[in-house]
Order: structure tokens, then C-alpha cells, then sequence
């Protein structure tokens, strides 16, 4: 403490960028945005160019829609390991309806309310076995997939009806993403469950006090993050134009990964939208800058496990640095 | 006051007996189903197979003891025969080789135990973070094709026998009966216990809670690459996408097995016996023709089951505790 | 006289062993501030939890405006007009101002969204009504203890409190800020809400309350008018009593110094801490809730850091212990306040509870001899009376006092001759309270030498041979048994003299 007061007055602007840094995890991402940005461009010229960029945002969206989700669910203090697995299901599922014939608005609405069930079953069974969600997940995650196999009979299903491919092509893709973040914008800045979100994750029992329903709002955060992985899994069969059980393994990860990179903390309370969607671009990025410069897939696997342990570490160190600073 | 009698071991026991009585019944029904459950070829094939699981256990259980999470296993039991067989196949004394493996485990191992205990992770955060960080380096080194530059006689681990015992049932009776000892009849195994059941009054006691947690989660390490050694000597070979679903088949047998998921409570024979009870029923399930996807859903629904038994025997505990801290604060 | 707002009618609540409230009454009329004090232990939380909806199992009567009135939830309590401030906020501190005191009935549009603006507007209102200085969008994470406190009593405005009841709400306060609160609390009585006020700093309650009760060892025993109190009549109907448990007279030599602690301190915390015991000898340290007693303990013993400061054992002067296994082999034991939290592994079996510290303390000895431990096991148990069906039997499945005997246990198990206790019979019935001091003379007889934290003066007068009084971090006083009074104790406590 002593120390501080001396040497304040000239190393106030280096500590005031490391303040912006903390506070504004936004701005991390942002300025690691733009590095790697003008790296890959100076590397590859197909970088800034306009099919590239339209690449990226149909990359990124299924990812981002599903972050979207995950980033409730982090906020609230939990975790949901079984997204990935749910995609498959739902795929699989909404496959079953694509070839009885049904219509591409049945099949939306088929595939949301089967999320929203999903989740709603995640949330429920965290809520009344008073266990950690990270296990329950786990164990849903497996339960799902193992549905979506059994369901589909291990087959994969391709040549789906010209229909079904429009979500996932053009801008389709990235103006559904832009529809979901401003929703959710609304929803956690403007709405009672979305400030009720923050203060669950924030404090769970001061918010139990205030009267707020704990139970209940824990419940509706993962059903709303199984009905955006049902809508993500209607751009993913747009996209790849098949139905396939093995689809998802690893989705969580990248959602996850996207959501941390985001500013969004493990210890909840905090986070911001925007803040996930720059992770997500960062992501899409990186990914799309690998492929450009020719960088194996191998060694891509490890880039983006490196940098889920980055984010994870710098989470960490803005905690630890802030808690010093509050002392 | 000292009385051992009957309905002392039945409380004791009571949990672990009623698994065993589970498993037997199991036993008579599959039996009657499908003959060739019952055959000894069958069963001797099971347990062999099982021996990797069974040890890995033993070490997810010694951390779930101590209040933490090993999501790392499968990863370590990947990248050690990896290891192993790109050093072999590189012109590496093979002894060295399997030192270098072990001691890329025990790197692992320290290093989740200072992630979590020194720089306070959370334990699944901490070891997630691991896993990520082998699953990718296990990419990079083996381009993602399996490894099988191994030498002549490797699978005589896992095939060998000595004295009509296969070798894997015979190193994992030696695991479990080695872990079995420290964590009853030793200081190290009280600490442990001590630890997790309430690191708060463990540290008062004089207890160094840093070193424990950093030496459950070397051990660990260790019996996962262990695992890993037996796994690649029955394959030939070290693929890289092994052990994705492996802490997840082993913190479920670990649960069943009674080990409690906040620590302080579990036993290595109840895991094991949970390990015993998961992998029969699943043969089962193969020699009923059952969907090899049906067990997944089977697996995730008795994880889901194990841990709310486990939260609601807690419960009935927590509720307790936090009536009396109400009226102690009185 | 003002109408009554609130009657509390024969309170009792009985807990396992021991008998936290007896027939307590308590009137509070509107528009008044009334001070509740007592000793720790007189029963003021448990009242207050019954009072706030906190606690059930409780018999007796509440009257709200002279209906009775129903109050076995938080909820009910708040609906019904009344507020709590606890000591431990209760906030969520990762959002705004606004939203933490419109937490649970945001204000909405006809949308349905929130309004925020009209959501500010009323923050910012009521913060101007209570002269604090922060706009309603602040993340409550960045604000200081006392603003915090600030907005609870705000958010307890606005939901139209009448009756805002206020748990040691100076104690994390610097003295503007309790000059801010005092102005509050004035302010808020002249809108005609009452403040029930539970605190021990008597200058606050003659400066602001209307009138005075005081609780002693569960029972209600009487009110004055602040007006016409005195400090001296307060402090008589705290603590005077008739003494039910009689201590003896211990015959003991008390020998050398052979533990002394030098310089200790920790800013913030505690100062300039400097204290010696004698071997055979028992220093009781008296004080207040957050005088400093435990943290110097858990300094003492390693658990917590220290700025600066020495100790001196056996005649080897050194820095304080860095970890309790550094504190161990000095030789000094710690029995914690909160037995369960940091006392007992509870789901451990009480043998192996009773010889962790010394299994801890050993280097050697990786196998545990089962059968020595046994041995030494029943030797404790029968020496200290645990009563317990078994040595296997599970800690948590123990008693109070069992429990408590049991962590004595463990200590006695790991040779410590220098034991510190910190509020030994709190919880404890009072046949096992007999028992532990008689054992804790034994303990002195032998050698051993005792640092006693305690709160409860009749423990304190009747046990101790010298008395050591902190406040607010400070040696307020140190004395002999013979030579002080539980009244000037407490004088010294809540800081009168000095």
C-alpha cells in the first residue's frame, strides 16, 4: 500500500491502460483483432477480399449463435457441455422431418422447441439434483448424442431439398447472427431475466434474498441456450447440406472458447454480448486465416486449444489483478 | 464402545455390499439370458479389457477424494504411448522412451496440481486447460494418424499371463491394492480424506494442503499413463483420438462407485466395483445386440443418477450443518 | 406517546442444548430509534432473525401495529414493512446501484422492458433524500463498504420501510462514515421511521437512540429511556447476574514466561500487539465482536499473515509462524472459534479427527499404527468423557459439546503445551461447559498454559488469571483477576475509557 502512493504520479498512464485493458475485456479482443487481422492479410492477399470475408461470417455463425447461449449460461455461473451433442440430435431429427416432407418453417419450429427441450431438461435436472451443471452436462451430453446415433441409425442423410440450404448460404447466415445479438442485446440489457441473469451470477443468495426465483430463471437461461442451438443447427444443415450424428463433437469448446475470449468470466456476473461476438470474429479469424496460409489441421487444433488456455489464464490474471487492486 | 458387530460392518459397508448384490443379480439375469455371459473366456476378456479403466479410476478417485476434477486423464493416457512409440520409432533406447512418456505424465500432473492448488483454478477449469493444451500438442506431434512404430514382443503386456493370470488383471489388482492401503493405513491417504472433507480444518491441523493436491494430481497422471502403456500394448498402436470420453466413463464409475463429487467421501474398492458394474452391464448390452449408442445414453443416465443419489445423501447432511451453523452463531 | 408499531410477546426459541431466547418482549413505537444491547450471546441475532423471518421453531407472539402478524419468511417480513441491514451486505456486486435497490420490482414499461430511466430517477431520488453522492449506474463492486451499506438502507426506502432494523451497522465504518449514518438514521426518524439499532458503541446509542433495551443471556431485561440512562445502569443490567456455573479456585503455580508476542500487527486489523503467558497460567482475552481477538490468534497461529511482529517461545525469539505446521512444532495448539467450520473434518470419524494434528506434525511414520492409535485414541476419549458409541463413529454425528472435547482432544493428542482457545463452550450445554473448564484446570495443573478468547464474562471473570481487553484492534487493558470488574470490562470493550 505504501509503495502505491509513491508511485502513482508517473506511471499513471501505463496504469491507466492496464486499467481499460482489465475493465474492458472488449478491448483486448478488439486490438487482438486487428493484429491478427493485418498479419494474415500482409500474408495472404485472399484475405480482405469480399467471398473471403462472406466465408468468415458463415463460418462464424453457427458458432456465434450458439455462443450466444453459452454466454447466458456462463454468466449465470454454469457451464453446458452438451450443445455439441444437442446439434447432432436436432439435426437428426429435423432430418427425419426434411424427408416425410415437412415445410422449412415446420421443421424451424421443430427444431427450436426440440432445443428448448433439451435445455429446459438440463436446466431442470441442475436445478432439482442440486448438482454442479458441468456434470450434468456431461452427463446429458452424453445422452444426446447417444439419442441422435440411435435416432438416426448412425446414417448420415445428404441432398436435402434446395429449401433447406438457403439458411445456411449468402448472407443468410451472418444477418441470422445479427438478428439473435441485437435480440439478446435487448433481452439481457432491457429485460427483467436478463438484469436477473447478471445477479444470479453475481450473487446468488443476495439475489435469492431480493426474491428473485433463483430456480426459475436458472431453468429459462437453458432452455434459451438449447433453442439457439436448435436454430444454430438449422444454419448448419443449410451450410453443409447434410445430417450427420457425429456433427457438434466440440462445438461446446469452440463456444466456449468464443464466450471467454469475450471478456465473459467463469465466476459470472459479468460479460457482455458484444464482447462474445468479438470472440466469435476472433475465432472465425483464426480459423479462416489458418486455412488461407496453408497451416495444417493439426497444427490449427493446437493454435485454437492455445488460445482457449490463453483466455482461460487471462480470466484468471484480470480476477487476481483486480482483487489486489480492491485490497 | 469399541463394538464391531454386524450392524456396525453393514453400515460401514452397507453401500458397497448392496452394489455387489446388484452386480450378482446382473450376473444371474444375463446369465439366463444370453449363455455366453457366464463363460469364463467372456469374463476373463472383460475385466482384462477393463483392467485400463479400472486403473485409471483408482486415481480419479484418489483426486474426487480430495475435492478435485481430472479431466485430463484420457489425454495423458493418449500422449504417453505417443510418446513412446514416436521415441521408439525415432531410434530411442525404448527404456528411455517410456521414461520420457512418464515423465511428460508427471509434468502434466504437477502442473494441474500448481494450476489448481498455487494459482487457484478451479479444478475443471485447470485441467481442462491441460487437456486442450496435450489434446493439441498430441495433433501436432502425430499429424493425426496413429503411431505403431512399437517393438517386437509390445503386446505381450497385454496378451501375456502369468500363471493363467492375464497381466492387466494383475497389475490392476496390484494398483488397487496398493491405493486401497495408502488411502486407509496411511497419513498420506488421511490427508486426503482430510482435505477434502474440509480443506479449512485439514490446514488448521497442520495439514500441507498444496502438497497433497499437487501429489493426487501427479498420481493420477501417473496411472493414466500406465493405462495408456497397457491400452497401446493391446492395440500395437497409439492413436490419437483415444480417451475423449475417458474422464467421463471414469468419474461415472468413480460417483456409482460412492465416491461423493465435493470430496471427502469414496472408497478405490467402491470405484472399483463401480467400474465392474458399468463395463458387465455394457457386455451385456454387446452380447444382447444392444446398440453401442443405447449404452451411451445407459452411461449418461446413470452419471445423472449417481450424482443425485450422491446430492441428495449430501443434502440430508448440508441441511444439518446448516441448521447448526444457524444455531451455534446464536 | 407515538403508536406502536411493532410488539414482540414472549419470544422463545430453544436450540439443542441450549436456550437462546426465554419470554423476550420488545416493543418499538413509530418513529423511534431503539437500541438493543447486549453481551455476544445475549441473543440479539436470534431475535432478530425471528424478527426478519429468518428462523423458525421459535413460540411467542408478533404484533405488527397491534395485529399479529405472520413471519416465517424473509418475504413476509419485507411486505410487511420490515428492512434488514445485515453485517454482511447483500448485494450483487457486479451491477448497478439502481438495480441492486430495485432488485426483484425493476419498473416497467408498457413494453414490458424496463424503464430504466424512471428506474434511475427514483435511485437518484432517494440517494439525494440520504445525502450519498453516487449515480444510481455505479457498479456496486466499485463502492466502499459504508456506501454500500448506504444503498441497502436506500433500497429498504423504497420499499417503504417502516421499520428498518440495522445489525452492527458501524462496524466496518470509518468515523466520518459513522457520523454520515448517525445523520441518516436522525433523518430517517423524522419521517417516522423506526430504527431498531443493535450495537455495542454506546456513544452511538446516546447519541441517537430514543430509547434502550437490553437483552442478557436470552432474557429480556428491561428499557430505558436514553434520556435518562447512564452508561453505568446500561453496563449493570448487561452483565450483572447470578453466577449458575461456579468456578473453583485453581490452586496452580504459575511459572515463567514462556510465550510472548511482540510488535504484532496488521494494518487495519490490529496494532501494536504485545502480550506474554506465563506456563500454568490462563490469559483470557475479552472484547467485543471485531476487537481483533481471532486474528490475532490466527496470526499467532500461522493461518493468517501479519504485517510485522515476533514471538518469543521458550526463550527463542523468531517471526510470527508462516503455517500452522510452523506454529505446531513450536508447540502451540489452536482451537477455532467455529468448531465445524475449521475445527473437525465432520465426515471423518472421530479417531481419525483426534489424530490428524499429530500425524500432521510428524515427519515420520508414512503407516499408521493402527493399534497405538487406538490406544491413544481411548485414553483421550475416556480422560476428556467423549461420550460417543464408538471411536469409528462420524464427527458430525457428535454432540456439540462432544464435538468440542473432541477437538481438544486432538490438540492435547499433538503435544501443543501452548493452547490457544477461541470461545470454548460457545454452543455447548452446560453440563458439557462444567466439564471442559474443570478439564481445562487440569490442563493448567499440569503445565500447559491457556490463551482463553472469550465473550462470555462470567467464563472470562471465573476462569482467567490475568484478563487481557482489546478494542478496535488495540490492548485496551490488561489486569489481574482480582483487580478489575465485569462492568469496568466492559467498559473497556466498548472503549469508554479511553
Amino acid at each position: 500500500m505504501k509503495n502505491d502512493k509513491a508511485t502513482r504520479a508517473p506511471v499513471s498512464w501505463k496504469k491507466g491502460l492496464i486499467d481499460a485493458l482489465v475493465n474492458v475485456p472488449e478491448l483486448t479482443i478488439v486490438i487482438f483483432i486487428v493484429i491478427v487481422s493485418v498479419f494474415i492479410g500482409m500474408r495472404s492477399d485472399a484475405f480482405f477480399t469480399k467471398t473471403n470475408m462472406l466465408n468468415i461470417s458463415k463460418q462464424i455463425s453457427v458458432n456465434g449463435i450458439m455462443s450466444i447461449g453459452m454466454m447466458l449460461v456462463i454468466i449465470s455461473k454454469g457451464v453446458d457441455l452438451s450443445i455439441g451433442s444437442m446439434l447432432a440430435l436436432i439435426c437428426a431429427v429435423a432430418g427425419s422431418c426434411i424427408q416425410i416432407g415437412a415445410p422449412a418453417w415446420a421443421v424451424l419450429l421443430v427444431a427450436l422447441g426440440l432445443g428448448a427441450l433439451c435445455g429446459l431438461l438440463n436446466g431442470f435436472l441442475i436445478v432439482k439434483l442440486k448438482v454442479m451443471p458441468i456434470i450434468v452436462t456431461l452427463g446429458t451430453m452424453n445422452i444426446y448424442r447417444g439419442i441422435a446415433y440411435v435416432y438416426s441409425g448412425g446414417k448420415w442423410t445428404t441432398n436435402l431439398p434446395k429449401a433447406f440450404l438457403v439458411m445456411g448460404n449468402g448472407l443468410f447466415p451472418a444477418v441470422i447472427l445479427a438478428a439473435m445479438v441485437v435480440l439478446f442485446y435487448i433481452v439481457i440489457r432491457h429485460t427483467t431475466f436478463g438484469r436477473h441473469l447478471y445477479a444470479v451470477g453475481s450473487s446468488e443468495d443476495s439475489a435469492r434474498l431480493a426474491g428473485i426465483r433463483v430456480d426459475r430463471t436458472k431453468k429459462l437461461i437453458f432452455t434459451l441456450s438449447g433453442a439457439l442451438t436448435g436454430l444454430a443447427a438449422m444454419v448448419f444443415i443449410g451450410r453443409t447440406g447434410a445430417i450427420q450424428p457425429s456433427a457438434g463433437v466440440g462445438y461446446e469448446m469452440d463456444a466456449i472458447a468464443a464466450v471467454v475470449l469475450g471478456g465473459v468470466s467463469f465466476l459470472g456476473g459479468k460479460g457482455s454480448i458484444i464482447g462474445t461476438m468479438l470472440g466469435a470474429v476472433l475465432m472465425g479469424l483464426l480459423m479462416n486465416g489458418m486455412t488461407l496460409l496453408k497451416i495444417s489441421a493439426n497444427y490449427q487444433g493446437l493454435i485454437t486449444g492455445m488460445i482457449i488456455v490463453l483466455a482461460l489464464l487471462l480470466d484468471t490474471a484480470r480476477t487476481i489483478y483486480k482483487e489486489r487492486r480492491r485490497r | 464402545m469399541q463394538k464391531e458387530n454386524k450392524s456396525g460392518i453393514l453400515s460401514k459397508y452397507g453401500y458397497e455390499i448392496a452394489l455387489l448384490i446388484f452386480l450378482g443379480l446382473w450376473f444371474v439375469f444375463m446369465g439366463v439370458v444370453s449363455p455366453n455371459f457366464l463363460k469364463l473366456n467372456n469374463i476373463v476378456t472383460v475385466i482384462t479389457r477393463v483392467s485400463e479403466i479400472a486403473i485409471i479410476s483408482v486415481g480419479m478417485t484418489v483426486v474426487v477424494i480430495a475435492g478435485g476434477f481430472d479431466l485430463s486423464v484420457g489425454t495423458i493416457m493418449t500422449i504417453v504411448p505417443v510418446i513412446i512409440g514416436i521415441c521408439y520409432g525415432r531410434g530411442v533406447n525404448f527404456a528411455l522412451a517410456i521414461a520420457l512418456a512418464l515423465a511428460a505424465a508427471m509434468a502434466t500432473g504437477l502442473l494441474n496440481g500448481v494450476l489448481i492448488a498455487k494459482m487457484r483454478f478451479q479444478p475443471i477449469i485447470g485441467t481442462l486447460a491441460t487437456m486442450t493444451a496435450l489434446r493439441s500438442i498430441i495433433y501436432v506431434i502425430t499429424n493425426g494418424s496413429p503411431v505403431s512404430t512399437f517393438p517386437k514382443g509390445y503386446e505381450k503386456l497385454a496378451f501375456g499371463a502369468v500363471m493363467g493370470f492375464p497381466v492387466p488383471i494383475l497389475i490392476m489388482i496390484g494398483v488397487v491394492l496398493l491405493f486401497s492401503w495408502i488411502m486407509m493405513a496411511t497419513k498420506f491417504g488421511r490427508f486426503v480424506y482430510a482435505i477434502g472433507g474440509n480443506p479449512k480444518a485439514a490446514s488448521i491441523a497442520g495439514i500441507n494442503k498444496d502438497r497433497v493436491t499437487i501429489a493426487v494430481y501427479m498420481i493420477s497422471a501417473l496411472l493414466s499413463a500406465l493405462a495408456g502403456i497397457i491400452f497401446s500394448s493391446r492395440l500395437i498402436s497409439a492413436s490419437p483420438d483415444a480417451g475423449s470420453n475417458t474422464a467421463f466413463d471414469v468419474v461415472t464409475a468413480a460417483l456409482l462407485g460412492g465416491t461423493s463429487i465435493v470430496g471427502g467421501q469414496g472408497t478405490v474398492h467402491g470405484t472399483i466395483i463401480g467400474v465392474m458394474i458399468l463395463n458387465f452391464i455394457i457386455n451385456g448390452f454387446n452380447l444382447l445386440g444392444i446398440n453401442a449408442y443405447w449404452q451411451m445414453i445407459f452411461m449418461g443416465c446413470v452419471l445423472l443418477a449417481a450424482v443425485g443419489y450422491d446430492a441428495r445423501r449430501r443434502a440430508g447432511t448440508l441441511g444439518f450443518k446448516r441448521k447448526i451453523n444457524a444455531q451455534a452463531k446464536a | 406517546m407515538a403508536d406502536m408499531l411493532l410488539q414482540l410477546i414472549d419470544i422463545s426459541k430453544q436450540f439443542p442444548g441450549v436456550l437462546a431466547l426465554n419470554k423476550v418482549r420488545l416493543d418499538i413505537r413509530e418513529g423511534e430509534v431503539l437500541a438493543l444491547v447486549g453481551e455476544n450471546g445475549a441473543g440479539k441475532s436470534t431475535l432478530i432473525k425471528v424478527l426478519t423471518g429468518a428462523l423458525s421453531g421459535w413460540t411467542g407472539q408478533v404484533l405488527w401495529k397491534k395485529k399479529p402478524l405472520e413471519v416465517h419468511h424473509p418475504w413476509e417480513a419485507q411486505q410487511a414493512g420490515i428492512s434488514t441491514i445485515y453485517q454482511e451486505l447483500t448485494l450483487c456486486p457486479d451491477i448497478s446501484v439502481a438495480e441492486n435497490v430495485f432488485l426483484g420490482r425493476e419498473p416497467r414499461k408498457k413494453s414490458g422492458l424496463i424503464d430504466w430511466g424512471r428506474m434511475n430517477a427514483m435511485t437518484a431520488e432517494v440517494l439525494a433524500q440520504l445525502d450519498v453522492e453516487v449515480a444510481p449506474t455505479v457498479q456496486v463492486s466499485s463502492l466502499t463498504v459504508a456506501t454500500q451499506q448506504q444503498i441497502e438502507i436506500a433500497r429498504a426506502l423504497t420499499m417503504n420501510a417502516q421499520l428498518i432494523v440495522m445489525d452492527e451497522p458501524t462496524s466496518s465504518l470509518s468515523d466520518h462514515e459513522i457520523k454520515t449514518l448517525m445523520k441518516i438514521v436522525k433523518e430517517l426518524r423524522a419521517k417516522g421511521i423506526s430504527i431498531l439499532y443493535i450495537s455495542h458503541k454506546f456513544d452511538e446509542i446516546f447519541q441517537v437512540s430514543d430509547r434502550i433495551s437490553v437483552l442478557r443471556d436470552g432474557q429480556y431485561i428491561g428499557t430505558l429511556n436514553t434520556a435518562e440512562a447512564s452508561m453505568d445502569k446500561v453496563l449493570s443490567m448487561m452483565v450483572g447476574r447470578t453466577v449458575d456455573i461456579r468456578f473453583k479456585e485453581r490452586s496452580c503455580e504459575i511459572g515463567d514466561v514462556i510465550f510472548s508476542v511482540e510488535g504484532l500487527t496488521r494494518s487495519g486489523v490490529f496494532q501494536d500487539i504485545r502480550f506474554d503467558l506465563r506456563q500454568g497460567e490462563i490469559l483470557g482475552i475479552s472484547g467485543l465482536v471485531g476487537a481483533g481477538r481471532t486474528e490475532i490468534a490466527r496470526a499467532v497461529f500461522g493461518i493468517d499473515r501479519a504485517d510485522s511482529g515476533k514471538i518469543t517461545v521458550n526463550g527463542q525469539m523468531r517471526p510470527m509462524p508462516r503455517s500452522p505446521k510452523e506454529a505446531l512444532q513450536l508447540g502451540i495448539g489452536f482451537l477455532p472459534e467455529d468448531r465445524k467450520e475449521e475445527g473437525l473434518v465432520l465426515t471423518m470419524p472421530l479417531q481419525s479427527n483426534i489424530t490428524m494434528t499429530d500425524l500432521a506434525k510428524n515427519r515420520r511414520n508414512f503407516v499408521i499404527r493402527f493399534q497405538k492409535e487406538r490406544r491413544l485414541v481411548k485414553e483421550y476419549i475416556e480422560k476428556l468423557s467423549i461420550k460417543t458409541p464408538s471411536m469409528e463413529q462420524l464427527a458430525r454425528n457428535l454432540s456439540g459439546g462432544n464435538q468440542q472435547k473432541a477437538v481438544i482432544a486432538k490438540w492435547l493428542a499433538s503435544a501443543s503445551r501452548i493452547l490457544i482457545f477461541d470461545e470454548p463452550t460457545r454452543g455447548v450445554d452446560v453440563g458439557s461447559k462444567a466439564e471442559i473448564y474443570s478439564l481445562m484446570n487440569e490442563l493448567v495443573e499440569q503445565g500447559y498454559s491457556i490463551i482463553m478468547i472469550s465473550s462470555e464474562l462470567p467464563e472470562v471473570m471465573g476462569m482467567s488469571d490475568r484478563i487481557m481487553v482489546m478494542h478496535e484492534g488495540k490492548i485496551a487493558g490488561v489486569f489481574h483477576k482480582n483487580q478489575v470488574t465485569p462492568e469496568e470490562i466492559m467498559r473497556y470493550a466498548t472503549g469508554v475509557n479511553s
